[in-house]
Protein backbone atom coordinates (compact mmCIF):
# COMPACT_ATOMS: atom_id res chain seq x y z
CA UNK A 1 0.00 0.00 0.00
CA UNK A 2 2.78 2.26 0.08
CA UNK A 3 2.84 2.66 -3.45
CA UNK A 4 -0.21 3.96 -3.15
CA UNK A 5 0.52 7.11 -1.77
CA UNK A 6 2.90 7.60 -5.02
CA UNK A 7 0.13 6.64 -7.36
CA UNK A 8 -1.43 9.39 -6.21
CA UNK A 9 1.13 12.31 -5.76
CA UNK A 10 2.15 11.18 -9.57
CA UNK A 11 -1.24 11.48 -10.53
CA UNK A 12 -1.20 14.87 -8.71
CA UNK A 13 2.20 15.73 -10.53
CA UNK A 14 0.83 14.91 -13.91
CA UNK A 15 -2.41 16.76 -13.66
CA UNK A 16 -0.69 20.30 -12.07
CA UNK A 17 1.60 19.47 -15.32
CA UNK A 18 -1.05 19.31 -17.88
CA UNK A 19 -2.81 22.35 -16.02
CA UNK A 20 -0.47 24.80 -15.27
CA UNK A 21 -2.37 26.92 -12.46
CA UNK A 22 -1.37 30.48 -13.09
CA UNK A 23 -1.66 31.37 -9.49
CA UNK A 24 0.51 28.88 -8.52
CA UNK A 25 3.71 29.30 -10.24
CA UNK A 26 5.31 26.12 -9.34
CA UNK A 27 4.40 22.86 -7.12
CA UNK A 28 7.19 19.42 -7.48
CA UNK A 29 8.43 17.17 -5.39
CA UNK A 30 12.44 18.68 -4.80
CA UNK A 31 13.73 15.61 -5.76
CA UNK A 32 13.53 12.45 -7.92
CA UNK A 33 13.74 10.21 -5.19
CA UNK A 34 11.60 11.29 -2.80
CA UNK A 35 8.60 12.06 -3.36
CA UNK A 36 6.96 12.35 -0.21
CA UNK A 37 8.49 16.28 -0.02
CA UNK A 38 7.71 19.11 -2.18
CA UNK A 39 8.22 23.07 -2.99
CA UNK A 40 4.82 25.39 -4.34
CA UNK A 41 5.58 28.64 -5.40
CA UNK A 42 2.48 30.45 -4.76
CA UNK A 43 2.04 33.83 -6.70
CA UNK A 44 0.36 36.35 -4.25
CA UNK A 45 -3.03 37.95 -5.15
CA UNK A 46 -2.18 41.33 -7.48
CA UNK A 47 -2.62 45.01 -5.91
CA UNK A 48 -2.60 43.11 -2.62
CA UNK A 49 0.22 43.62 0.00
CA UNK A 50 0.75 39.97 -0.34
CA UNK A 51 1.76 40.56 -4.30
CA UNK A 52 4.51 38.27 -4.79
CA UNK A 53 6.52 34.64 -5.27
CA UNK A 54 5.80 32.77 -1.70
CA UNK A 55 7.88 29.68 -1.47
CA UNK A 56 5.98 26.62 0.60
CA UNK A 57 7.81 23.44 1.57
CA UNK A 58 5.49 20.71 1.41
CA UNK A 59 5.73 17.15 3.74
CA UNK A 60 3.86 14.43 2.81
CA UNK A 61 2.53 11.57 5.02
CA UNK A 62 2.91 7.90 3.86
CA UNK A 63 -1.05 7.80 4.73
CA UNK A 64 -1.70 10.98 2.30
CA UNK A 65 -4.42 11.35 1.60
CA UNK A 66 -6.28 10.08 4.36
CA UNK A 67 -4.52 12.64 6.18
CA UNK A 68 -3.40 15.91 5.52
CA UNK A 69 0.24 17.05 4.16
CA UNK A 70 2.34 19.92 6.65
CA UNK A 71 2.94 23.18 4.61
CA UNK A 72 4.75 25.55 5.68
CA UNK A 73 6.23 29.07 4.36
CA UNK A 74 10.05 28.72 3.61
CA UNK A 75 9.58 32.58 2.52
CA UNK A 76 9.01 34.58 5.30
CA UNK A 77 5.85 36.42 5.22
CA UNK A 78 4.13 38.57 7.94
CA UNK A 79 0.17 37.50 8.66
CA UNK A 80 -1.85 36.75 11.58
CA UNK A 81 -2.23 33.03 10.76
CA UNK A 82 1.48 32.33 9.49
CA UNK A 83 4.46 32.08 12.33
CA UNK A 84 7.44 35.12 11.66
CA UNK A 85 9.61 32.44 12.57
CA UNK A 86 9.13 28.87 11.92
CA UNK A 87 6.64 29.17 8.45
CA UNK A 88 3.53 27.42 9.95
CA UNK A 89 0.17 27.76 8.63
CA UNK A 90 -2.85 27.49 11.10
CA UNK A 91 -5.71 26.91 8.72
CA UNK A 92 -8.68 24.17 9.51
CA UNK A 93 -7.86 22.36 6.54
CA UNK A 94 -4.36 21.64 7.30
CA UNK A 95 -5.18 20.22 10.61
CA UNK A 96 -8.50 19.06 12.01
CA UNK A 97 -11.04 20.33 8.53
CA UNK A 98 -8.48 17.32 6.37
CA UNK A 99 -10.65 15.35 3.60
CA UNK A 100 -9.18 12.92 1.68
CA UNK A 101 -10.87 15.18 -1.14
CA UNK A 102 -8.35 18.18 -1.30
CA UNK A 103 -5.36 18.01 -3.18
CA UNK A 104 -1.90 19.57 -2.74
CA UNK A 105 -2.89 21.97 -5.54
CA UNK A 106 -6.33 22.76 -3.81
CA UNK A 107 -4.67 23.40 0.26
CA UNK A 108 -2.11 25.55 -1.82
CA UNK A 109 -4.76 27.53 -3.18
CA UNK A 110 -6.93 27.65 0.26
CA UNK A 111 -3.56 29.18 1.83
CA UNK A 112 -3.41 32.14 -1.18
CA UNK A 113 -6.97 32.58 -0.24
CA UNK A 114 -6.04 32.53 3.50
CA UNK A 115 -3.78 35.32 2.86
CA UNK A 116 -6.48 38.19 1.43
CA UNK A 117 -8.69 36.54 4.19
CA UNK A 118 -6.77 36.58 7.95
CA UNK A 119 -8.53 35.32 10.68
CA UNK A 120 -6.83 37.51 13.28
CA UNK A 121 -8.67 35.51 16.64
CA UNK A 122 -6.20 32.58 16.45
CA UNK A 123 -2.76 34.59 15.56
CA UNK A 124 0.33 33.14 15.00
CA UNK A 125 1.40 36.43 14.69
CA UNK A 126 0.32 38.34 17.51
CA UNK A 127 1.80 41.81 16.32
CA UNK A 128 0.00 41.45 12.76
CA UNK A 129 -2.95 40.46 14.38
CA UNK A 130 -3.03 43.29 17.16
CA UNK A 131 -2.61 45.78 14.18
CA UNK A 132 -5.78 44.40 12.58
CA UNK A 133 -7.91 43.86 15.70
CA UNK A 134 -7.64 47.30 16.39
CA UNK A 135 -8.41 48.45 13.28
CA UNK A 136 -5.21 49.68 12.37
CA UNK A 137 -5.35 48.74 8.48
CA UNK A 138 -3.05 51.33 6.96
CA UNK A 139 -0.30 49.93 9.96
CA UNK A 140 -0.98 46.40 8.95
CA UNK A 141 -0.57 46.91 5.23
CA UNK A 142 2.38 48.75 5.27
CA UNK A 143 3.80 46.07 7.30
CA UNK A 144 3.03 43.24 5.51
CA UNK A 145 4.28 45.17 2.43
CA UNK A 146 7.28 45.84 3.78
CA UNK A 147 8.13 42.03 4.39
CA UNK A 148 6.67 41.23 0.85
CA UNK A 149 9.46 43.87 -1.00
CA UNK A 150 12.01 42.32 1.57
CA UNK A 151 11.83 38.96 1.12
CA UNK A 152 8.85 38.05 -1.65
CA UNK A 153 9.79 40.02 -4.73
CA UNK A 154 12.79 38.57 -5.87
CA UNK A 155 12.59 35.04 -6.73
CA UNK A 156 16.02 34.14 -7.64
CA UNK A 157 17.74 35.72 -4.50
CA UNK A 158 14.83 33.97 -1.88
CA UNK A 159 15.34 30.40 -3.66
CA UNK A 160 18.89 31.06 -2.95
CA UNK A 161 18.74 31.85 0.52
CA UNK A 162 16.39 28.69 1.29
CA UNK B 1 16.64 2.19 33.18
CA UNK B 2 17.10 4.13 35.80
CA UNK B 3 20.07 1.43 36.69
CA UNK B 4 21.47 1.54 33.17
CA UNK B 5 21.95 5.61 33.64
CA UNK B 6 23.71 5.12 36.67
CA UNK B 7 25.72 2.11 35.55
CA UNK B 8 27.23 5.03 32.99
CA UNK B 9 27.37 7.63 35.07
CA UNK B 10 29.81 5.10 37.38
CA UNK B 11 31.12 3.80 33.77
CA UNK B 12 32.05 7.69 33.27
CA UNK B 13 33.15 8.40 36.55
CA UNK B 14 35.90 5.13 36.23
CA UNK B 15 38.92 7.18 34.82
CA UNK B 16 40.36 3.60 33.35
CA UNK B 17 37.05 3.30 30.73
CA UNK B 18 37.80 4.60 27.56
CA UNK B 19 35.82 7.31 26.08
CA UNK B 20 34.33 4.81 23.39
CA UNK B 21 33.16 2.71 26.03
CA UNK B 22 30.87 5.57 27.67
CA UNK B 23 30.09 6.55 24.13
CA UNK B 24 28.30 2.85 23.73
CA UNK B 25 26.92 2.27 27.16
CA UNK B 26 24.93 5.69 26.16
CA UNK B 27 23.81 5.10 22.90
CA UNK B 28 22.44 1.33 24.81
CA UNK B 29 20.63 3.56 26.77
CA UNK B 30 19.04 5.69 24.08
CA UNK B 31 17.99 2.41 21.96
CA UNK B 32 16.23 0.91 25.38
CA UNK B 33 14.64 4.42 25.35
CA UNK B 34 13.31 3.66 21.96
CA UNK B 35 12.32 0.30 22.39
CA UNK B 36 10.50 1.06 25.00
CA UNK B 37 8.56 4.30 23.45
CA UNK B 38 8.15 1.90 20.41
CA UNK B 39 6.24 -0.80 22.84
CA UNK B 40 4.54 2.05 24.55
CA UNK B 41 2.56 2.93 21.38
CA UNK B 42 2.11 -0.65 20.12
CA UNK B 43 0.68 -1.21 23.58
CA UNK B 44 -1.42 2.17 22.98
CA UNK B 45 -2.25 0.57 19.12
CA UNK B 46 -3.35 -2.79 20.51
CA UNK B 47 -5.64 -1.53 23.35
CA UNK B 48 -7.89 -0.11 20.77
CA UNK B 49 -10.39 -2.76 19.62
CA UNK B 50 -10.15 -3.75 15.66
CA UNK B 51 -11.87 -1.32 13.42
CA UNK B 52 -14.54 -4.53 13.01
CA UNK B 53 -14.44 -7.32 15.06
CA UNK B 54 -15.92 -11.16 14.78
CA UNK B 55 -19.41 -11.76 15.94
CA UNK B 56 -20.31 -12.25 19.09
CA UNK B 57 -23.59 -13.81 21.04
CA UNK B 58 -26.29 -11.00 21.05
CA UNK B 59 -26.40 -11.84 25.24
CA UNK B 60 -22.77 -9.68 24.75
CA UNK B 61 -24.93 -6.57 24.24
CA UNK B 62 -26.98 -7.23 27.13
CA UNK B 63 -24.06 -7.84 29.67
CA UNK B 64 -22.67 -3.95 28.01
CA UNK B 65 -26.25 -2.58 29.77
CA UNK B 66 -26.28 -5.00 32.53
CA UNK B 67 -25.61 -1.63 34.97
CA UNK B 68 -27.77 0.35 33.02
CA UNK B 69 -31.63 1.15 33.82
CA UNK B 70 -33.94 -1.65 33.10
CA UNK B 71 -35.43 -0.15 29.74
CA UNK B 72 -32.61 -0.87 27.76
CA UNK B 73 -32.29 -4.56 29.34
CA UNK B 74 -35.95 -5.05 28.33
CA UNK B 75 -35.27 -3.67 25.33
CA UNK B 76 -32.01 -5.68 24.22
CA UNK B 77 -33.86 -9.04 25.46
CA UNK B 78 -36.34 -8.22 22.90
CA UNK B 79 -34.09 -7.83 20.19
CA UNK B 80 -32.50 -11.25 20.93
CA UNK B 81 -36.07 -12.55 19.79
CA UNK B 82 -34.57 -12.00 16.38
CA UNK B 83 -31.37 -11.23 16.06
CA UNK B 84 -28.74 -13.71 16.84
CA UNK B 85 -25.47 -11.87 17.14
CA UNK B 86 -23.73 -8.73 17.08
CA UNK B 87 -20.58 -7.91 14.98
CA UNK B 88 -19.13 -4.11 16.71
CA UNK B 89 -17.04 -1.58 15.52
CA UNK B 90 -14.71 0.45 16.40
CA UNK B 91 -16.28 3.81 17.82
CA UNK B 92 -14.37 6.36 15.96
CA UNK B 93 -16.06 8.05 13.71
CA UNK B 94 -16.49 5.56 10.57
CA UNK B 95 -18.50 3.19 12.08
CA UNK B 96 -21.49 3.70 10.02
CA UNK B 97 -19.48 3.25 6.43
CA UNK B 98 -17.19 0.57 8.07
CA UNK B 99 -20.50 -1.29 9.29
CA UNK B 100 -22.26 -0.73 6.17
CA UNK B 101 -19.77 -1.72 3.80
CA UNK B 102 -18.67 -4.46 5.76
CA UNK B 103 -22.30 -6.11 6.31
CA UNK B 104 -22.82 -5.14 2.11
CA UNK B 105 -19.67 -7.34 1.41
CA UNK B 106 -20.47 -10.00 3.68
CA UNK B 107 -23.92 -10.24 2.31
CA UNK B 108 -22.59 -10.33 -1.09
CA UNK B 109 -19.94 -12.92 -0.54
CA UNK B 110 -22.34 -15.04 1.59
CA UNK B 111 -25.19 -14.59 -1.43
CA UNK B 112 -25.60 -17.54 -4.21
CA UNK B 113 -27.54 -15.46 -6.28
CA UNK B 114 -25.19 -14.38 -9.26
CA UNK B 115 -27.49 -12.07 -10.77
CA UNK B 116 -27.42 -10.07 -7.44
CA UNK B 117 -23.95 -10.28 -6.84
CA UNK B 118 -24.00 -8.82 -10.64
CA UNK B 119 -25.80 -5.88 -9.82
CA UNK B 120 -24.15 -5.03 -6.39
CA UNK B 121 -20.64 -4.54 -8.40
CA UNK B 122 -23.07 -2.78 -11.30
CA UNK B 123 -23.92 -0.50 -8.16
CA UNK B 124 -20.46 0.33 -7.42
CA UNK B 125 -19.41 0.89 -11.19
CA UNK B 126 -22.08 3.85 -11.72
CA UNK B 127 -21.08 5.58 -8.40
CA UNK B 128 -18.14 6.72 -10.98
CA UNK B 129 -20.46 8.59 -12.73
CA UNK B 130 -22.42 9.88 -9.43
CA UNK B 131 -19.33 11.02 -8.55
CA UNK B 132 -18.41 13.08 -11.98
CA UNK B 133 -21.33 14.74 -11.82
CA UNK B 134 -21.54 16.08 -8.46
CA UNK B 135 -18.54 17.32 -9.79
CA UNK B 136 -15.48 15.51 -7.98
CA UNK B 137 -12.45 15.16 -10.37
CA UNK B 138 -11.20 11.94 -10.83
CA UNK B 139 -8.00 12.25 -8.99
CA UNK B 140 -9.32 12.45 -5.79
CA UNK B 141 -11.74 9.39 -5.82
CA UNK B 142 -10.22 6.79 -8.37
CA UNK B 143 -7.67 5.20 -6.22
CA UNK B 144 -10.11 4.67 -3.62
CA UNK B 145 -12.41 3.40 -6.16
CA UNK B 146 -9.46 0.86 -7.12
CA UNK B 147 -9.46 -0.59 -3.65
CA UNK B 148 -12.94 -0.97 -3.55
CA UNK B 149 -13.64 -2.62 -6.54
CA UNK B 150 -11.04 -4.85 -6.18
CA UNK B 151 -12.23 -5.88 -2.79
CA UNK B 152 -15.18 -6.60 -4.73
CA UNK B 153 -14.34 -8.50 -7.76
CA UNK B 154 -12.13 -10.46 -5.02
CA UNK B 155 -15.71 -11.51 -3.31
CA UNK B 156 -17.44 -12.13 -6.93
CA UNK B 157 -14.69 -14.45 -7.79
CA UNK B 158 -15.06 -16.77 -4.21
CA UNK B 159 -10.98 -15.57 -3.63
CA UNK B 160 -12.30 -14.28 0.00
CA UNK B 161 -13.82 -16.09 2.98
CA UNK B 162 -15.31 -14.43 6.12
CA UNK B 163 -11.83 -14.04 7.78
CA UNK B 164 -9.94 -12.61 5.03
CA UNK B 165 -12.74 -10.09 4.83
CA UNK B 166 -12.07 -9.22 8.26
CA UNK B 167 -8.56 -8.82 7.94
CA UNK B 168 -9.30 -6.46 4.72
CA UNK B 169 -11.01 -4.11 7.51
CA UNK B 170 -9.18 -4.40 10.25
CA UNK B 171 -6.00 -3.14 7.82
CA UNK B 172 -6.03 0.50 8.49
CA UNK B 173 -4.85 1.61 5.18
CA UNK B 174 -7.55 -0.69 2.88
CA UNK B 175 -10.37 0.27 5.39
CA UNK B 176 -9.98 3.69 5.72
CA UNK B 177 -10.00 3.83 2.23
CA UNK B 178 -13.39 2.29 1.78
CA UNK B 179 -14.93 4.48 4.44
CA UNK B 180 -13.46 7.43 2.28
CA UNK B 181 -14.66 6.08 -0.90
CA UNK B 182 -18.66 5.28 0.84
CA UNK B 183 -18.30 8.87 1.92
CA UNK B 184 -17.46 9.91 -1.41
CA UNK B 185 -20.42 8.64 -2.51
CA UNK B 186 -22.63 9.64 0.12
CA UNK B 187 -21.72 13.32 -0.26
CA UNK B 188 -21.70 13.13 -4.13
CA UNK B 189 -26.01 12.10 -3.27
CA UNK B 190 -26.30 14.40 -1.32
CA UNK B 191 -24.87 17.47 -4.02
CA UNK B 192 -27.05 15.35 -6.67
CA UNK B 193 -30.23 16.16 -4.85
CA UNK B 194 -29.41 19.33 -2.72
CA UNK B 195 -33.21 20.88 -3.71
CA UNK B 196 -34.93 17.15 -2.09
CA UNK B 197 -32.58 17.10 1.22
CA UNK B 198 -31.28 20.98 2.24
CA UNK B 199 -34.24 21.84 3.92
CA UNK B 200 -33.31 18.98 6.90
CA UNK B 201 -29.83 20.25 7.60
CA UNK B 202 -29.51 21.56 11.07
CA UNK B 203 -27.25 24.59 10.85
CA UNK B 204 -27.99 27.39 8.13
CA UNK B 205 -24.97 26.17 5.93
CA UNK B 206 -25.80 24.79 2.22
CA UNK B 207 -25.32 21.53 1.38
CA UNK B 208 -21.63 21.84 -0.51
CA UNK B 209 -20.48 23.00 3.35
CA UNK B 210 -22.44 20.48 5.02
CA UNK B 211 -20.59 18.15 2.54
CA UNK B 212 -17.27 19.17 3.21
CA UNK B 213 -17.70 19.24 6.84
CA UNK B 214 -19.72 16.36 7.80
CA UNK B 215 -19.95 13.80 4.66
CA UNK B 216 -16.45 13.83 3.24
CA UNK B 217 -14.55 14.68 6.25
CA UNK B 218 -13.51 11.06 7.92
CA UNK B 219 -13.92 10.43 11.85
CA UNK B 220 -17.11 12.50 11.46
CA UNK B 221 -20.03 10.00 12.35
CA UNK B 222 -23.23 9.59 10.08
CA UNK B 223 -26.80 10.78 10.89
CA UNK B 224 -29.85 9.62 9.37
CA UNK B 225 -29.31 11.56 6.21
CA UNK B 226 -26.05 10.14 5.50
CA UNK B 227 -27.78 6.84 5.58
CA UNK B 228 -30.28 7.95 2.88
CA UNK B 229 -28.41 9.12 0.34
CA UNK B 230 -25.53 6.24 0.81
CA UNK B 231 -28.33 3.66 0.78
CA UNK B 232 -30.43 5.62 -2.29
CA UNK B 233 -26.17 5.34 -3.68
CA UNK B 234 -25.74 2.30 -3.95
CA UNK B 235 -29.22 0.31 -4.15
CA UNK B 236 -28.52 -0.76 -1.04
CA UNK B 237 -31.56 -1.24 1.34
CA UNK B 238 -30.76 -0.85 5.20
CA UNK B 239 -33.06 -0.82 8.60
CA UNK B 240 -31.08 0.47 11.55
CA UNK B 241 -32.56 -0.01 15.02
CA UNK B 242 -31.59 3.02 17.49
CA UNK B 243 -31.03 2.08 21.34
CA UNK B 244 -32.35 5.50 23.15
CA UNK B 245 -33.44 6.05 26.56
CA UNK B 246 -37.23 6.57 25.70
CA UNK B 247 -39.69 4.06 27.54
CA UNK B 248 -40.73 2.27 24.72
CA UNK B 249 -39.66 -1.79 25.18
CA UNK B 250 -38.85 -2.63 21.76
CA UNK B 251 -35.86 -1.10 19.75
CA UNK B 252 -37.23 1.06 17.15
CA UNK B 253 -35.81 0.09 13.69
CA UNK B 254 -35.84 2.98 10.70
CA UNK B 255 -36.03 1.56 7.35
CA UNK B 256 -34.01 2.81 5.17
CA UNK B 257 -34.42 1.82 1.16
CA UNK B 258 -33.60 2.82 -2.39
CA UNK B 259 -35.92 4.56 -4.80
CA UNK B 260 -35.67 1.01 -7.03
CA UNK B 261 -38.76 -0.88 -5.28
CA UNK B 262 -37.66 -4.24 -6.76
CA UNK B 263 -34.26 -4.31 -5.30
CA UNK B 264 -36.16 -3.51 -2.07
CA UNK B 265 -38.03 -6.75 -2.50
CA UNK B 266 -35.39 -8.99 -3.61
CA UNK B 267 -32.59 -8.31 -1.35
CA UNK B 268 -32.93 -8.57 2.61
CA UNK B 269 -31.56 -5.12 4.06
CA UNK B 270 -28.44 -5.01 5.90
CA UNK B 271 -29.24 -4.19 9.72
CA UNK B 272 -27.31 -1.69 11.76
CA UNK B 273 -27.35 -0.63 15.28
CA UNK B 274 -26.86 2.80 16.86
CA UNK B 275 -25.94 2.83 20.43
CA UNK B 276 -23.20 4.63 22.05
CA UNK B 277 -22.47 7.14 19.55
CA UNK B 278 -21.80 4.60 17.10
CA UNK B 279 -23.24 1.77 14.61
CA UNK B 280 -22.68 -2.37 15.04
CA UNK B 281 -23.87 -4.44 12.75
CA UNK B 282 -26.96 -6.92 13.83
CA UNK B 283 -27.41 -10.72 12.46
CA UNK B 284 -30.66 -11.65 12.18
CA UNK B 285 -31.56 -15.12 13.08
CA UNK B 286 -31.94 -17.63 9.66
Amino acid sequence: MAEAVARRLLKELKDYQKEPNPDLAELSPISDDNLLIWKAVLRGEPDTPYEGHWILRIEIPKTYPIHPPKIKFLTKICHPNISFKTGEICLDILKTAWSPAWTLQSACMAIRLLLSNPEPTSPLNCDAANLLRCGDFMGYESLVKMYTQLYAMNQQENEASS
Amino acid sequence: MDKKIVEVSEAMSNSEVSKDEVDSEFSKVKISQINWEFEQSIKKETRKPPLVCLTEDISKLYQQYEQDSEIYRIKIVNLAEKHSGIRRCRSDGNSFYRAFAFAWFERIMNSSNKRRCQSALNSLAATNSLLNSAGYVTLVYEDAYNIVEVQMKAILNGEHDEDMLLTIFQTDEISNYIVYYFRLITAAYLKLHQKKYEHLLEFEIGMDQFCTNFVELMDQEADNLHAIALTKALNVPVEIGYIDSDMMKYISFCKYYPDNDEISSISRPLILLHHSKHYDILYRWE
